[in-house]
């Protein structure tokens, strides 16, 4: 019979391994203790976790769908993989409430939502979090939508809010 | 040419005769054995099993080193199947230990495939009781704050 004693796990290990969770087990996991929950939830760790993620192999492309529902509340979010691919991850659904926010553009998995051109924010449908970003001031009325530009810059915008 | 030899004992005080390069690969023992040559190194806090699983896994690799450059693509795949092989035999408290051992003999790659192991476990984990009986946490959530995450959680459907 093998010695069953639980052994404690030091910290530094237990962080080692929440870094190879995906996201989605790592929101689940913030409920074990609140020493998980405020290491999942820091920004070191987020940094960490997205190096590690995007220096493996990038996954196969999925296919985003976003339904918003009528009143511009919730922001219903399929991601599907690529049929043609075989992999083994299925169909990922998550609601994210965007209260009165129109779905503008999407990139690296992230969508753009906003309200005009106040409360413009990105959000991002693993976390389901919507991260506001500052109103902008125009000297003169501009014509154009807010849009996510420039791609180097998600990496900055995926870590501030994932 | 012959190959130097090091005797490593566990905690059982079993001794393990094991080629330089096999042991070199944990950095505690490498710098062991520079500043204590011809010595029987002592690792007190690593049972004869453990031990037994971690030279498995030193020796594997080391052959695999030696195989030269060329041939890489193909043995370092066959290398990361035999890894995830080899992990998959160990129930989850060895699991544990070997991780223990991999961490106290300073061993990155069997580190990184233990972690990815338990990580693996743990992921399927549906209950999160089970993992705080893994990693021997203690609960200081309240019922409603509980409550409160798995609710933000809430996947549709």
């Amino acid at each position: 019979m093998y010695a069953m004693t639980p052994i404690y796990i030091p910290l530094d290990l237990q962080i080692n391994t929440l870094l190879k969770l995906p996201v989605k087990s790592l929101l689940r996991f913030r409920s074990v203790s609140k020493l998980w929950s405020s290491i999942i939830t820091s920004q070191e760790f987020r940094n960490n976790h997205l190096n590690i993620a995007s220096s493996s192999p990038p996954p196969s492309p999925r296919l985003l769908i976003a339904f918003e529902d009528f009143y511009g509340a919730k922001l219903l979010v399929v991601s599907i993989p690529n049929p043609n691919v075989p992999s083994s991850s299925s169909n990922d659904l998550s609601l994210v409430h965007i209260k009165g926010k129109i779905v503008y553009n999407a990139g690296g998995g992230l969508i753009c939502v906003g309200a005009g051109f106040a409360n413009v924010g990105i959000c991002n449908p693993s976390t389901r979090q919507v991260h506001n970003f500052p109103d902008f001031k125009f000297k003169q009325l501009e014509t154009v939508c807010p849009r996510p530009m420039y791609i180097p810059c998600w990496r900055s915008i995926q870590s501030a809010c994932p | 040419m012959s190959k130097k030899m090091i005797v490593l004992k566990s905690s059982e005080g079993v001794s393990f005769v094991v080629e330089e390069a096999v042991a070199r690969q944990s950095k505690i023992i490498s710098f062991l054995v520079e500043e204590f040559p011809d010595r029987e190194l002592p690792l007190t806090n690593m049972t004869s099993e453990i031990l037994r699983k971690t030279i498995e896994y030193c020796k594997k690799h080391v052959v695999e080193d030696d195989g030269g450059g060329d041939s890489s693509s193909s043995s370092s795949g066959d290398l990361k199947e035999w890894d995830v092989k080899f992990v998959a035999e160990i129930d989850q408290p060895r699991l544990m230990d070997l991780l223990m051992a991999a961490n106290y003999l300073d061993i990155p790659s069997l580190l990184d495939v233990t972690c990815q192991k338990v990580a693996d476990t743990i992921a399927a984990c549906n209950d999160e009781k089970e993992i705080r009986a893994t990693f021997n946490i203690e609960n200081d959530f309240t019922e409603e704050e509980v409550e409160a995450i798995r609710m933000e959680n809430q996947y549709p459907i």
